[in-house]
């Protein structure tokens, strides 16, 4: 190997000065920033955009906001939507039934039992089975585990209740699924704490996350 | 978790189709909460009494009901049966009306708590559900690149850098589709021996190295170890791992190649 004939060029990556790679044009920079999130299907945050679009993070807001606004304006049939901690483009609502057909999926379904058991983890967290089977009057285990499978809820530690039972709280995926960008962002409960001002430490109203005691 | 009740109907003759009308609840509470709404009554003012009767009514008519969920029903039915049991009780006269607390206020309390959650759990599923009511492209795991990769690279320089990783790995060897070439043993020794002498040494590796071809060099090895066999080559190694040295016996004019026992080659 130590014969190498004179013509060979050292290979060399990295060393060679790299051209420095602007922001788009002005006029192309909304244009930009729906191909990017076209070219990626995943939950894009805004400081991944900005990042690829060599622009400040305000600039890519604001631009996600005229965007937004375009395709509800423009008759299209994307919606650009806002869920968990980014952002994704989606089919419009309204256009599920032929969507799901050229896309040859079953809609995605949640039984009765299920989004009520969701609906109390997600105001209630973090929260244990026992409360939700108490607050529901039905044993909650079939439903919670399949929840844990669909991965919409997830256990994280467990609480201070008598024989310390597992506690569980909602995912990311809970987010995006629902198209929620946050857990404060999911409507108040109606009057929770006006109707039982005595009560009223037992029951998490908003905001959410935060433990009893807080 | 959801239990049907079979709304009682009347035997139907054979081959016809029973309208049957079922109701699903989500659990005693779900039960209790329908029963109060079809008697058109706040939670607040629930009738126990009429109320009881209701949901006792309903549980005997309750099918496929498991063993567990029928726990959970008549948990409320025992309790519904004992506010029941307190109201038809007369007062004790000298506790006053107004400072007796409510027996139901805890049952109260847990149904408007779980009404709201029904409520809540209704609010999330009017919302535009990801594959259910909107689809997002699929995803195909792309790597979201922090820093994009920049090729500094025309594609002249690629070309380039293509030469120079094929120069370090060498020329590709030749491959040749020949019809099998008819060498034969006679014609390796007559060439092996036209090069060598009695009176010179000659090397092995610069005779091997001679011949550009795989079987040549084959038929090379083979005439050398047949020659040496018949004596009519002289090997010679000085070193180990050196070089081989070949002198052959006599002049190539005096040996008669046919003499030779040659061994066939397949």
């Amino acid at each position: 190997m130590s014969d190498l004939p004179d013509n060979v060029i050292p290979l060399s990556f990295g060393e060679t000065t790299a051209p420095t790679v602007g922001p788009p044009p002005p006029e192309l920079f909304q244009a930009a920033l729906e191909a990017c999130l076209f070219a990626n299907p995943a939950i894009l945050t805004e400081n991944q955009l900005s990042t690829a679009l060599r622009s400040s993070p305000s600039q890519v807001r604001e631009a996600l906001l005229g965007l937004q606004q375009k395709f509800e304006t423009l008759g299209s049939g994307i919606r650009l939507i806002q869920a968990g901690e980014g952002w994704q483009l989606r089919t419009d609502a309204r256009l599920s039934t032929w969507v799901a057909a050229i896309r040859g999926v079953r809609p995605f379904k949640l039984s009765r039992a299920a989004l009520e058991t969701l609906a109390v983890i997600a105001y209630r967290q973090p929260v244990s089975k026992g409360v939700v089977d108490e607050i529901r009057g039905v044993d909650c285990g079939g439903v919670l585990r399949m929840l844990l499978e669909r991965g919409l809820v997830r256990s994280v530690g467990r609480s201070d209740e008598p024989g310390h039972p597992l506690s569980y709280s909602t995912t990311p995926a809970f987010l995006h699924t629902f198209g929620i960008r946050s857990l404060s962002d999911l409507p108040t409960l109606r009057d929770l704490r006006a109707l039982s001002p005595d009560d009223a430490e037992s029951v998490n109203v908003l905001p959410f996350g935060e433990s009893r005691d807080s | 978790m959801s239990v049907a009740v079979a709304v009682s109907m009347p035997l139907l003759p054979a081959g016809v189709e029973p309208a049957v009308r079922t109701e699903v609840y989500d659990g005693p509470l779900d039960l209790l909460l329908v029963l109060i709404r079809k008697e058109g009554v706040e939670i607040r003012d629930v009738p126990i009494a009429r109320i009881c009767d209701n949901y006792l009514e309903h549980l005997n008519r309750l099918q496929e009901i498991d063993v567990d969920t029928a726990g959970d029903y008549l948990v409320l039915a025992a309790t519904l049966c004992q506010l029941k049991a307190r109201e038809l009780l007369p007062r004790p006269e000298s506790v006053p009306v107004e400072d007796e607390p409510d027996p139901r206020e805890a049952l109260v309390q847990r149904l408007l708590d779980y009404e709201r959650y029904r409520e809540a759990a209704d609010a999330l599923a009017a919302r535009p559900l990801l594959d259910r009511d909107m689809f997002a492209r699929p995803a195909q795991d792309v790597p979201i690149s922090e820093q994009p990769v920049e090729a500094n690279v025309d594609s002249m320089g690629l070309g380039l850098i293509y030469a120079a990783i094929m120069a370090r790995l060498g020329k590709p060897e030749v491959v040749h589709a020949v019809e099998a070439e008819r060498l034969s043993m006679a014609e390796a020794v007559r060439w092996l021996l036209k090069r060598l002498s009695p009176d010179a040494e000659t090397v092995f590796a610069e005779l091997m190295l001679s011949l550009p071809d795989r079987r040549q060099r084959i038929f090379l090895f083979l005439s050398v170890l047949e020659l040496a066999r018949s004596g009519t080559v002289e090997l010679r190694q000085v070193l180990h791992l050196g070089s081989i040295r070949l002198r052959s016996q006599k002049a190539a004019s005096e040996i008669n190649v046919d003499d030779l026992a040659l061994q066939a080659v397949p």
